[in-house]
């Protein structure tokens, strides 16, 4: 299995922990990640001119040789699927091809990485890899931006692919009604105590749920959940305490793939009370 | 044959304005001056339909002046009753009066295009239609002897209603799917805007149905199969087993008492017919019930049966089902203490059981109570359904009030987008609800997420104020949209009645047959055509009542007589083989044809390797003559559709859906007439196209249709022009109009191409 | 903002038109204001109108308050509304197609401000560096100072690198950001050019403290 892969702009800076992990899983699954050269931006949610942002991410698909685009981050992938959609229309195709040194032909379709773990890989698959199942309870948290406006992969409500993940690394996922709800990642800048109350409902629902800890497919969430969430506590004058893991240190962990090549040492929140219940789960299923 | 009389016929064509519907559109007088040759006369009106419109067509037959009449009006559906009556009370024929579609087919469908390509179409029509009714011959209709029984179909307040109206002049037989009568009405609590008890209303209703001598009345049975033509149905029902002999059983309850596992149980107390039933996933098969049933009633073995009954009619009264809120996922159905409308009302009904409580999932009573209108309807994505299911506004007012009046301290709080109380004592019930305390929000509600305790938390706008809510309550009830009751679909397929695109059984006209389909010896009544409260099912159900009786009244009924001709026989039998439908039979070494049993379908046609069997009224040289003439206004696509299709063609038309105006229909009983001759014929004559569609859901027709097109495909290559098939029912009229668009710009371009290539070798060949 | 009466004069059909046409707006006459937008939206008890009100004025052609309505620039783009609007609306696009016209008649709030730096930031290097954006934007945000703890808790864990990320070739991006000139162009001569009504105003900012 072989994708261009396109890591978006947080993995060269605060999602260092997320790329550790990436690198240390899909290596191990022989899934082949083949990192697009000289990328760009996709534009986030601040290049506002639509025109320029469908051309940023047409770059990148027009770029991937041919293979369809992996990337970790939910921004880049909904940039990407919107940019698909909105490049069905010729004159715009025509327009932005002007622009672009190799041609966007449509040819290539972005992919999320979590739905090339859980549906291109395979999650039977996954499950042999699993050498400590994870006697624990976790948060599946999708964000706003993997399933809307709309893909073919999951429900833009209520998805249940890392769900579905988290259950075949033997962990629970527990019913977490915010699974969607937006974090206030892409305002935390500009409006940040708007941000923080966002982000301050969907930790304290997660944390009433009794899970361990909260799973996140995008470096924006985590940002938002794991290094603000200090900021989240101070503000509101909370508790919280609620460990934030990327789903692909998740799988990690289940591989018994050394917690310090994941990243984990490398959150805000502490991870360590995790990684020892994460342990004693498995002295308990020995 | 009769096409070649040569007696001089005196065609009259009368053309009219529709006010401006047809007339600001299509150059009526320029299509007059075009016929000037024909040697017709010509009448252009504001309003054939009209008394003086029809008094001059009238006049005209009974001075002599006319003894054939084309009409270039609205859709055949219309009208063409009205005209031929006035055409037989005149002197003529019937048969020979027709009607040209200029309107649905014409001046509301091309307002995209060119005055010209509009007006060329209009000629061509006309044309046509003038060319075929001087070819055709007068008919006169077949009598059929009525069957005089009627098949209702629907157990609810609608088909009750119907069955018990009927039953006094005729035979009825009431068939309901569930194990009891009263269908959504008996799973009713108080009714509105009078609040009466609904089981206290429809027992007697339910009683009366059972004592009636003229109903026989058959609890878990179901239309399995539909035989026979109009008026002459012969149907095979599906009998699911209940393991208790209704008859004999005397609703004594020895056997629940002894059942081990509570399977055998009466539906409710008042539950007519009044008799136990099993629920065969909990029986154990213990025969305890057999043993100590003192009548014998229980068998344990029952099986599926069937039967058959002969019916002249059927009403359709199958009413609806709430759609299954879940695939909304942001209001998180089903949770604890999250409810349908209709599991509340059943909750306060004579199906209740929680003794007609209103009660949560622990059993107390819920103090704050949430209704939420328009779940799953006023969905123009795709996701719901697009239309508003009426009855919602005013139940949920009614259901308010009963939590109000059951706790006066409790709350209830009504997310309505738009308050629709319209109706003879609506307004005066939304008020005293308002009186009696009840919330109101405007506002659709946006999430409902449940809570730890198994409370539900409501987001919303109120769009009133601009302010977003939130607010924590008891019990949530959502008001789902309100769906055909599944096998809808099924049903009408097999009894030959196409629905709207909304699922809906579809009126013989939205407004003035409200009760009658498109099948004339099919009625509806209820819910089974859109949603509606009691009232105005008891009414349709009189409605229908009222049809069927006045249809089998009559006694006879009559039949279209455009059935085959066999002109010449060598005894092969291939179009016995054919027939779909026994009619054809080898007697004395020729075919014969019962035309009782013939639906003029056709098939026949091009399966006699002599060709010596035509249609009458359609035979191949009466289309070449009608198509000929057609082109002959300037080249088009020829569109053969068949009646069922022709219907969708005219909802495109009612709803302006714009499609190319090189589109010429062409109507035919059936697609499985044609053959090649005439297919080529139209090609010859310059069509740059011909599309076959096929409305009928009839599998024994639709299952030839693909052969059909292989077959002409192949026979008409030579022409290199694009043939197509498609199958479209009467709902799908959106995607005829696409069909349509699509098929006649690849039509054009294809034409474009070969006369590029025509000019470019006539360069060549002049260069030479 | 102080509220006005809607006069024949203050709807610009032009306007209305013009967003109308634009990519996910073509079914905003069909809205029937049933709110499910704002009851779905995280933030709008921030804005001064709701989503639903605002699809309401540009049926009306409101420009003015549609162009100084903070709500576009308050939108965290999560899509609810889109995904559950009844009539097909996509109030997400819809501030999207607002944002450039609401820039190019002056609006400069912090988060115009903000996506001013990032597009500066992407047009020049290709990527973005959160170091660059911050101290960048804190330039014209001097608020932006008290996050400098968080700046550093980050950078501790090496989440935070100093060093610029940038393409290795940069060579398309002006050609890319030209097609945004062009278009922005466009919309400002369809949009009723003589009428600059908006101005250069700081009146887009959340009201947070009441």
């Amino acid at each position: 299995m072989k994708y261009s892969y396109y890591p978006g702009c947080a993995q060269h800076g605060t999602a260092v922990d997320y790329r550790m992990s990436v690198g240390a899983v899909f290596t191990r699954l022989g899934i082949e990640l083949e990192e697009i050269k000289n990328w760009n931006c996709c534009g986030v949610l601040h290049v506002d001119d639509r025109t320029t942002r469908v051309a940023l991410s047409a770059r990148t698909l027009a770029t991937s040789k041919g293979l369809d685009v992996a990337t970790p981050c939910n921004l880049c992938y909904s940039n990407l699927m919107r940019a698909r959609t909105a490049l069905e229309d010729v004159t715009l195709k025509n327009r932005i091809n002007e622009a672009l040194k190799t041609k966007y032909n449509g040819n290539t379709k972005p992919k999320h990485l979590l739905e090339v773990i859980v549906k291109d890989f395979g999650l039977a698959k996954l499950g042999e890899q699993v050498k400590k199942p994870l006697k624990i309870k976790a948060v599946p948290y999708y964000g706003c931006l993997l399933t809307r406006p709309g893909n073919e992969f999951d429900s833009p409500e209520n998805p249940m692919s890392l769900d579905n993940l988290i259950l075949c690394l033997g962990a629970e996922p527990v019913r977490y009604y915010y699974k969607t709800k937006c974090c206030g990642g892409p305002i935390l800048i500009t409006d940040e105590e708007l941000a923080l109350g966002l982000a301050r409902d969907i930790l304290m629902m997660a944390k009433e749920s009794g899970a361990d800890c909260m799973v996140v497919t995008c470096p924006m969430c985590h940002l938002q959940l794991d290094a603000k969430q200090k900021a989240v506590e101070a503000k509101f004058n909370i508790k919280i305490d609620m460990p934030i893991i990327y789903f692909t240190q998740l799988i990690g962990l289940a591989m018994e793939i050394p917690p310090k090549e994941l990243g984990l040492d490398k959150h805000l929140v502490p991870t360590d009370k995790l990684l020892a219940s994460i342990e004693g789960g498995k002295n308990a299923g020995e | 044959m009769p096409e070649n009389e040569p007696a001089q016929k005196k065609i009259g064509v009368y053309l009219c304005r529709c006010g401006g519907n047809i007339g600001d559109v299509i150059d009526l007088q320029a299509v007059a001056d075009s016929l000037k040759r024909e040697n017709v006369i010509v009448n252009i009106q504001d309003y054939l339909c009209s008394s003086a419109g029809q008094e001059k067509i009238k006049n005209d037959i009974e001075k002599g002046k006319t003894d054939r009449a084309l009409i270039g009006s609205c859709s055949p559906k219309l009208h063409l009753e009205t005209f031929r009556s006035m055409a037989k009370n005149a002197g003529l024929n019937p048969s020979l009066l027709e009607i040209t579609n200029i309107r649905e087919q014409a001046s509301w469908v091309h307002d995209k295009e060119s005055k010209e390509s509009v007006n060329s179409k209009a000629r061509g029509l006309i044309k046509g239609a003038v060319a075929r009714i001087s070819s055709i011959e007068a008919l006169v209709p077949l009598e059929k002897k009525l069957v005089d029984r009627t098949l209702v179909v629907g157990g609810g307040i609608a088909g009750i209603t119907t069955a018990l109206e009927l039953a006094d002049g005729h035979e009825v037989m009431l068939i309901e799917k569930q194990p009891y009568l009263g269908g959504h009405m008996i799973g009713l609590s108080k009714t509105f805007p009078t609040l009466d008890c609904s089981q206290c209303i429809l027992t007697p209703k339910m009683v009366a149905v059972h004592n009636h001598p003229g109903i026989t009345m058959l609890t878990q049975t179901e239309v399995a199969d539909v035989k026979g033509s109009a008026g002459d149905y012969s149907i095979t029902l599906k009998h699911s087993p209940r393991y208790v002999d209704i008859k004999k059983c005397i609703s004594c309850g020895a056997c629940a008492r002894k059942c081990p596992s509570g399977a055998i149980f009466l539906p409710f107390a008042q539950a007519v017919p009044q008799a136990y039933m099993i629920d065969m996933s909990k029986c154990k098969n213990c025969g305890a019930c057999v043993k100590v049933c003192p009548r014998d009633a229980i068998d344990l073995d029952a099986k599926e049966t069937t039967s058959s009954v002969s019916v002249g009619a059927v009403a359709i009264a199958t009413g609806f089902e709430p759609i299954n809120p879940s695939f909304i996922e942001e209001y998180n159905y089903p949770a604890p203490n999250l409810l349908t409308a209709v599991q509340f009302e059943e909750m306060l009904s004579a199906k209740s059981k929680t003794g007609m409580r209103l009660q949560k999932a622990d059993g107390t009573f819920p103090d704050r109570v949430a209704f939420v209108l328009c779940a799953g309807s006023r969905d123009f994505t795709g996701r719901g359904k697009k239309y508003c299911s009426k009855v919602c506004c005013i139940y949920s007012q009614k259901q308010a009030q009963l939590v109000k009046k059951m706790k006066e301290d409790a709350e209830a709080w009504i997310f309505y987008i738009d308050m629709r109380s319209a109706g003879r004592r609506f307004e005066e019930f939304y008020h005293h609800t308002q009186e009696k305390g009840v919330n109101y929000v405007r506002g659709k509600v946006a999430e409902i997420i449940p809570q730890k305790d198994s409370t539900l938390m409501v987001q919303y706008e109120d769009t009133n104020l601009g302010m977003k809510g939130r607010e924590i309550f008891d019990m949530v009830v959502l008001c789902p949209a309100l769906v055909p009751s599944a096998g809808t679909k099924e049903l009408a397929d097999k009894l030959g009645v196409p629905l709207g695109d909304d699922g809906f059984v579809e009126e013989k006209h939205v407004k003035l047959d409200p009760v009658n389909t498109l099948n004339q010896s099919v009625f509806a009544a209820g819910c089974v055509l859109g949603p509606k409260d009691i009232h105005d099912s008891v009414t349709e159900g009189i409605s229908a009542a009222h049809k069927v009786s006045q249809f089998l009244g009559k006694g006879m009924i009559l039949i279209p007589p455009e059935k085959p001709m066999i002109l010449e026989c060598n005894g092969c039998g291939d179009c016995v083989k054919a027939c779909p439908y026994n009619a054809l039979a080898l007697e004395g070494g020729k075919a014969v044809l019962s035309p009782l049993a013939c639906t003029g379908c056709g098939v026949c046609v091009p399966a006699c390797p002599i060709k010596g069997i035509e249609i009458r009224n359609f035979t191949r040289n009466q289309l070449k003559t009608q198509l000929k003439a057609i082109l002959g206004e300037g080249p088009g696509v020829i569109v053969f559709i068949d009646p069922y299709a022709y219907a969708a063609a005219d909802i495109a038309g009612v709803n302006r859906r714009q499609y190319s105006s090189l589109i010429r229909f062409v109507s035919v009983p059936s697609i499985h007439i044609l053959d090649a001759d005439v297919i080529n014929a139209a090609f010859e004559h310059g069509a740059s196209g011909v599309m076959l569609i096929e409305g009928t859901t009839d599998e024994k027709l639709t299952s030839r249709s693909d052969e059909l097109y292989k077959k002409l495909k192949k026979d008409t290559r030579k022409h290199k022009k694009p043939l197509r098939y498609s199958h479209i029912e009467t709902a799908q009229y959106e995607k005829l109009t696409d069909l349509l668009n699509v098929f006649a710009a690849q039509a054009g371009a294809k034409a474009e191409k070969r006369s590029r290539k025509e000019q470019a070798d006539e360069k060549e060949s002049a260069a030479e | 903002m102080r509220k006005e009466t809607i006069l024949p004069e203050s709807k610009d059909t032009a306007f209305r038109d013009l967003i109308i046409k634009s990519p996910g707006g073509e079914k905003i006459p069909t809205c029937m204001q049933c709110g499910i937008c704002a009851g779905s939206c995280p933030v709008s008890h921030e804005m001064d109108y709701t989503p639903r009100q605002l699809v309401r004025m540009i049926q009306l052609g409101l420009r003015k308050e549609v162009l100084n309505s903070n709500t576009v620039w308050i939108c965290t783009t999560c899509f609810s509304c889109s995904v559950r609007c009844p009539r097909g609306i996509h109030p997400t696009e819809l501030m999207e197609t607002l944002k450039p016209i609401a820039m190019s008649e002056g609006i400069r709030n912090k988060n115009a401000k903000f996506d001013n730096v990032f597009s500066d930031v992407i047009k020049k290097n290709g990527r973005a560096s959160e170091f660059l954006l911050i101290s960048k934007y804190s330039l014209s945000e001097p608020g932006m100072i008290k996050q400098a703890p968080f700046g550093f808790s980050l950078f501790s864990k090496g989440k935070l690198p100093l060093s610029v990320d940038k393409m290795e070739d940069t060579g398309e991006l002006d050609a890319i950001f030209k097609l945004g000139e062009k278009t922005e162009e466009k919309a400002e001569t369809k949009t009723n050019p003589g009428k600059k009504e908006t101005g250069e105003k700081e009146n887009a900012e959340p009201e947070t403290e009441k």
